[in-house]
């Protein structure tokens, strides 16, 4: 029988602490921080919790590049905060709005939810239509990946065993994007894994798609990009039959598969549905940023 | 009818609200006492299987890991307590034998003195299995004579009942309907999980067992037969539950039994508490039906012949079958006046965790079916559903033909005209309303479902009344309380009958060693049944205090009455004397006297009064999605008197709210024997945010043979809400989903094959 | 290590309590300080029973580690009222008769305060979003979303009280 019994809990106060600890346990070490992920799946064999919570990684910060936000940043301040009221980066505070629950979102974090990496999650999709890169730690150096290329399996990262995620940063965004995060449950009960989910940003001249991020999830083994749908939007005409291609276009770029929540098929059908109601909702907020 | 009562009808809040707000109540899964070990059960990975040898000489080494129990050695509850009725159906009741039947069947259990060893000392354990051939859906294992779940083959009960000259009436319909309908099996998942308890069997050869049980007394005599005890050397306890809706009625397979043994063998108590991934996965649920329902009518919508095939899945073993597939007959054919009827039933065993009672027993299922086929037939024959109702319920006067009970209250016109009025049915119906891709409609359904099982079951109900020398009074009764509030309703019953107030009057836990024989708490029985012998008892109690007061005050004991505090003569009321200087009187002060009015009742109910209820329901649907949201909801239930207004209307809403949940989110996934949604992530229950608001409607019949001319209400209130979701859906789709669950995906299907 | 020595004030009271790394701060209340008002009902943060307040906020206790409680303030169903007088939530659910098996209440009640602490005026909205993490088989949820808009009524009128 499979127990989580670690023998040791640590809170390291700063980051060399926080390196000598993952060296001594390596692939035995799991990181906590709100640990609404990691108190559900109880991984066997983890012999030393590290809380990162005291090292100083709750923040959400403007900077002249952007937005920086803290790997231990509960989800509720992504949902409350000011900084992601605004738009394009609502997206971000819609999806955190959209995940689990308001005592859950006390509780986890963005750090935490980025590495558990479910291909259903929420905040990834908003983060990866934000073009956000993940600021990566090792015990000698430091990296950054663009958030895309984050996610590499089913509760799979690129993360290597000595590396941790410091921070997520969201780059300046042209404040004339529209975006919109959409999330299909099972009969839009309140708390519920993603059918489907989708998060899209458009930017526009005139009718004309400048650029446009549609962002999926829950319908392939990560979180992904539907480059094609994307590709052809580009220069188009925003009108009712584009996005309805563009729309049919993201749905077969996905892979998703038969589960307990719902067939591949039906997932496949709702991927078009909700890009082009999403792609629509970006339009209108386009074009009230517009005016 | 009378309304001026003083208690009754007073939406009274509830006696043990405080014990609960501070979180001072103490559940099963609470408790501990001194000494008590922990215990663990090691459960079949296999579907199917004879456990060939069990190796646990590793434990010897363990001084922590204090005793082990077998199935060989415990035996199984295989029926209900109907079968206590005979020597010979009792002695099938125990089930000992070494074939595990589901995935999660229990091997045998081992008691320790933490959680943590008895988890680890199951790893510890070689089981050797013999695999049998699994059968998992119903209609195969009823065919299958070469593999045998249980020895007597793979059909645990038939019924096959004909009514009338069922040919003749297909012949005198001008319409015929032929359909099939299947349900899911849903689980009762009530907050605390099913189920925990402590047994402890003391050096004098008597048992203590702290149980959640529905069913303290036939418990009682459960575990007496299984530890082969007199019934007085086992003393059930039962203390505040966190729900049952069904999930206790009984013994839980595994549990109370187990722990009993351990602690027998360990001479020591045993604690053993479900996971809440056990409960879904090992404890009982509700019976899936697949209903082949042929109805024959006139053109005026009058049922001529009806024609009902059910097939129930039982799971790998049968405790309630027979009662869930007789109430399943006689609720089917209560409902509507039908002449002519044929009824095949057949329970089937499956290698599937097994079934059991479950809110409205077989109603639910059977109403789904014959309430979705009512609004067919109405739709074909242009009549409105609410009139194609009206004009076949069997109501006030009629005789229904399985117990032959006769009608004696009838509020299901008010139901159906005050629900119709609620949801604005006239106004809305037909009416599709569209906006974006999303439509709505309405839908309705009636039910009528009876109150207890006396005609049917063992159903015995008792209290004791006892005054103290203060006035206050001790009211004894082992009326389970799962969260019903029973207990409040009783006490206002005795609190009326006696004229004392309800401050006044304390009413006892539940403990079989001084609560004397009670049938349990279910079947929408307790406040009836209860309810009758409360009334009875103090009844009784007063004519004890009468009879003493009359010699007191040389008068007749017949004219005298209780009333504030005054025991007068009603004929000449200056002849009276305050109940509290007469009970100190007689009880202490007198010392000739010196004893204690107490007043008593024991018996069965007379019959099983109907309650009537009618589910309007309005959705919407996202014709893109196939998703379906309840926005609005009326439910009106003749009770025949309500007891505390306040306690029905939890009943409603909460009945409501399950069965939307059975109608749309609610169903136990098995795949090749395993439960794939073994946790509330995929089971889902609805929040706070999911419900619609729901309008419970009261109305008031007057039973006469009730107390205070109350019925039933527990099960009535889910049993016709998913096929008022079904037609609903109906209306504004006219798509017709005739499998619960109805998912958003056969939704979209069902619009998508329209196009 | 092993075994930690923790410090955790609970309902204003401290204690120093000795912990297992992967003991959660349900299993500690309840089986270390004796606590019991706080419930299992699934230990995987479905179903809510086990809401508590950390630091004034609802968080579900059996998703996090005692140790991770250190040094903040817990604050259960028995810390709510002051010696016998009930806390306007508690005594609103006994007036609205806002619960029936009561397993799920102690959880629903410490949901609902952080809101009425935040919110003195909140809408039927706002009471039933912050029920979200909270199951209830019973009473289906209606008298709970009245008794907690009762409670902010009655709070406001205290309230207002107060500053006259």
């Amino acid at each position: 029988m499979a127990y989580f019994r670690p023998k040791e809990y640590c809170q390291p106060s700063n980051i060399a602490e926080f390196f000598d600890l993952l060296s001594k346990y390596q692939a035995k070490a799991r990181i906590i921080a709100g640990g609404t992920d990691l108190l559900v799946q109880k991984p066997f064999g983890t012999e030393c919790l590290i809380d990162i919570s005291g090292l100083g990684l709750s923040y959400i910060k403007k900077t002249d590049s952007g937005i920086h936000i803290g790997a231990t940043t509960k989800v509720v301040a992504l949902e409350n905060s000011p900084l992601l009221a605004q738009n394009p980066f609502a997206v971000l505070s819609e999806a955190a709005h959209a995940m689990a629950g308001p005592t859950v979102r006390n509780m986890a974090t963005i750090g935490g939810n980025i590495c558990n990496a479910s291909p259903a999650a929420d905040l990834p999709i908003a983060l990866m239509v934000l073009n956000a890169s993940v600021e990566i730690m090792g015990p000698g150096a430091s990296r950054s990946l663009p958030i895309g290329e984050f996610f590499v399996n089913v509760n799979k990262t690129a993360l290597k065993d000595d590396e941790f995620v410091l921070e997520i940063r969201i780059p300046r965004s042209p404040r004339s994007a529209g975006t919109s995060f959409l999330k299909l449950r099972r009969h839009q009960t309140a708390v519920d894994l993603a059918l489907v989910n989708t998060a899209v940003s458009v930017e526009k001249t005139g009718n004309i798609c400048d650029n446009v991020k549609i962002a999926l999830g829950a319908v392939a083994k990560t979180a992904i990009y539907a480059i094609e749908a994307q590709k052809y939007l580009i220069g188009r005409k925003l009108d009712p039959e584009v996005i309805k291609s563009a729309a049919k276009i993201a749905s077969d770029e996905s892979q998703p598969i038969n589960d307990i929540r719902g067939s591949a098929d039906y997932r496949r059908r709702m991927v078009e549905v909700l890009v082009r109601r999403a792609i629509e909702t970006c339009t209108r907020r386009c074009q009230l940023w517009e005016n | 009818m009378k309304t001026d009562y003083l208690v009754v009808g007073k939406s009274i809040p509830r006696i043990d609200n405080i014990e609960k707000v501070t979180g001072r109540a103490k559940y099963a899964i609470d408790l501990t006492v001194n000494d008590m070990l922990y215990a663990k059960i090691l459960r079949s990975p296999h579907p199917h299987a004879r456990v060939v040898s069990v190796n646990a000489d590793a434990l010897k080494e363990n001084p922590r890991v204090r005793a082990i129990a077998t199935i060989e050695e415990v035996p199984k509850i295989a029926g209900m307590w109907f079968s206590l009725r005979t020597e010979k159906a009792r002695k099938k009741l125990y089930l000992k034998d070494d074939i595990v039947r589901f995935i999660g069947d229990p091997v045998l259990a081992v008691a320790a003195d933490d959680e943590e060893t008895a988890e680890k000392a199951l790893s510890l354990i070689d089981v050797e299995y013999e695999i049998l051939p699994p059968l998992f859906e119903p209609l195969e294992s009823m065919n299958r004579g070469d593999v045998a779940i249980h020895k007597g083959g793979n059909i645990a009960f038939r019924v096959s009942k004909i009514y009338g000259d069922p040919e003749k009436g297909f012949g005198e319909a001008d319409y015929i309907f032929e359909n099939e309908f299947n349900t899911s099996r849903q689980k009762h998942a009530p907050i605390e999980p099913v189920g925990s308890c402590i047994a402890s069997y003391e050096i004098d050869d008597t048992v203590v067992v702290h149980s959640s049980t529905q069913l303290p007394h036939w418990t009682q005599i459960y575990i007496a037969d299984i530890l082969e005890l007199p019934v007085n050397r086992v003393r059930i306890i039962k203390p505040f539950t966190g729900g049952a809706f069904g999930a206790r009625c009984g013994i839980i397979h595994g549990l109370e039994a187990m722990c009993c043994v351990l602690s027998r063998k360990a001479a020591r108590p045993v604690k053993m508490s479900f996971t809440r991934e056990e409960d879904f996965e090992a404890t009982e649920g509700r019976h899936p039906f697949a209903v082949k329902l042929k109805t024959g009518v006139t053109k005026e919508g009058i049922l001529t012949a009806h024609s009902i095939d059910i097939v129930m899945d039982v799971g790998g073993y049968g405790t309630h079958h027979v009662g869930v597939l007789a109430d399943a007959l006689s609720t089917g054919l209560g409902l509507y006046r039908c002449p002519n009827v044929r009824f095949e039933g057949a329970c089937v065993f499956t290698n599937k965790a097994m079934n059991g009672a479950m809110r409205g027993y077989g109603n639910p299922q059977i109403n789904f079916a014959q309430e979705s086929q009512m609004d067919i037939i109405a739709e074909r024959l242009g009549i409105d559903p609410v009139e194609l109702r009206l004009r076949n319920y069997r109501g006030l006067g009629e005789i229904d033909p399985v117990f032959e009970d006769t009608i004696k209250s009838d509020g299901m016109k008010e139901c159906l005209r005050r629900g119709a009025e609620g949801i604005q049915w006239a106004e809305k119906r037909g009416k599709k309303e569209v906006e974006g891709t999303k439509v709505r409609g309405i839908g309705m359904s009636c039910l009528s479902h009876g109150t207890g099982a006396s005609l049917a079951l063992p159903d015995p109900a008792s209290a004791i009344v006892m005054f103290n020398s203060d006035c206050s009074v001790n009211l004894v009764t082992a009326a389970a309380d799962d969260g019903q509030g029973n207990r409040t309703g009783l006490l206002q019953i005795a609190s009326e009958e006696l004229g004392i107030p309800m401050e006044q009057i304390a009413i006892s836990p539940t403990d079989t060693a001084t609560t004397p024989l009670d049938g349990g708490t279910h079947g929408s029985r307790q406040t009836y049944a209860g309810g009758l012998a409360v009334r009875k008892a103090a009844a009784d109690a007063k004519a004890s205090l009468f009879t003493i007061a009359a010699r007191f005050l040389k008068t007749d004991a017949k004219d005298l009455n209780l009333k504030n505090g005054l025991i007068y003569n009603t004929k000449n009321p200056s002849i009276s004397v305050s109940l509290s200087d007469f009970m100190r009187k007689i009880e202490i002060e007198d010392m000739s006297v010196n004893e204690q009015i107490i007043g008593h009742s024991t018996g069965v109910a007379s019959g099983m009064p109907t309650t009537f209820g009618a589910n309007f329901a309005e959705v919407e649907v996202d014709t893109e999605t196939g998703e379906v949201r309840v926005i609005n909801f009326v439910s009106a239930f003749d009770v025949g008197k309500a007891i505390n207004p306040a306690n029905v209307e939890g009943q409603i809403v909460g009945g409501a709210i399950m069965g939307i949940g059975f109608a749309l989110t609610e169903e136990m996934v098995t795949i090749n024997g395993k439960i794939r949604n073994a946790g509330f992530r995929d089971y889902r229950l609805l929040r706070a945010c999911d419900v619609p608001p729901v309008q419970g409607i009261i109305v008031e019949s007057d039973e006469p043979t009730g107390p205070y001319g109350a019925k039933g209400i527990g099960e009535a209130t889910m049993i016709g809400v998913p096929a008022a979701i079904a037609n609903a859906i109906y209306d504004a789709t006219k798509v017709r989903i005739k499998d619960l669950c109805i998912t958003q995906e056969k939704v979209l299907e069902g619009l998508r094959s329209k196009e | 290590m092993g075994k930690l020595r923790i410090m955790i004030t609970v309902n204003h009271q401290k204690h120093e309590v000795d912990v297992e790394p992967y003991e959660t701060l349900l299993d500690v209340l309840r089986n270390k300080l004796g606590l019991m008002g706080t419930k299992p009902g699934c230990r995987e943060g479905e179903c809510g029973a086990c809401t508590v307040n950390l630091n004034g906020k609802a968080v579900l206790s059996c998703l996090m580690l005692a140790a991770q409680a250190a040094g903040k303030d817990v604050l259960t169903i028995e810390g709510l009222q002051e010696g016998a007088r009930l806390h306007p939530l508690q005594e609103a659910f006994v007036k609205n008769s806002a619960l029936q098996c009561g397993f799920c209440t102690p959880g629903m009640i410490m949901a609902s305060k952080p809101l009425l602490d935040a919110n003195p005026n909140p809408s039927e909205k706002d009471v039933r979003d912050s029920l979200t993490n909270n199951l209830c088989r019973c009473t289906g949820y209606k008298v709970i979303v009245d008794a907690v808009l009762d409670a902010a009524k009655s709070v406001n009128k205290k309230g207002a009280h107060d500053e006259n």
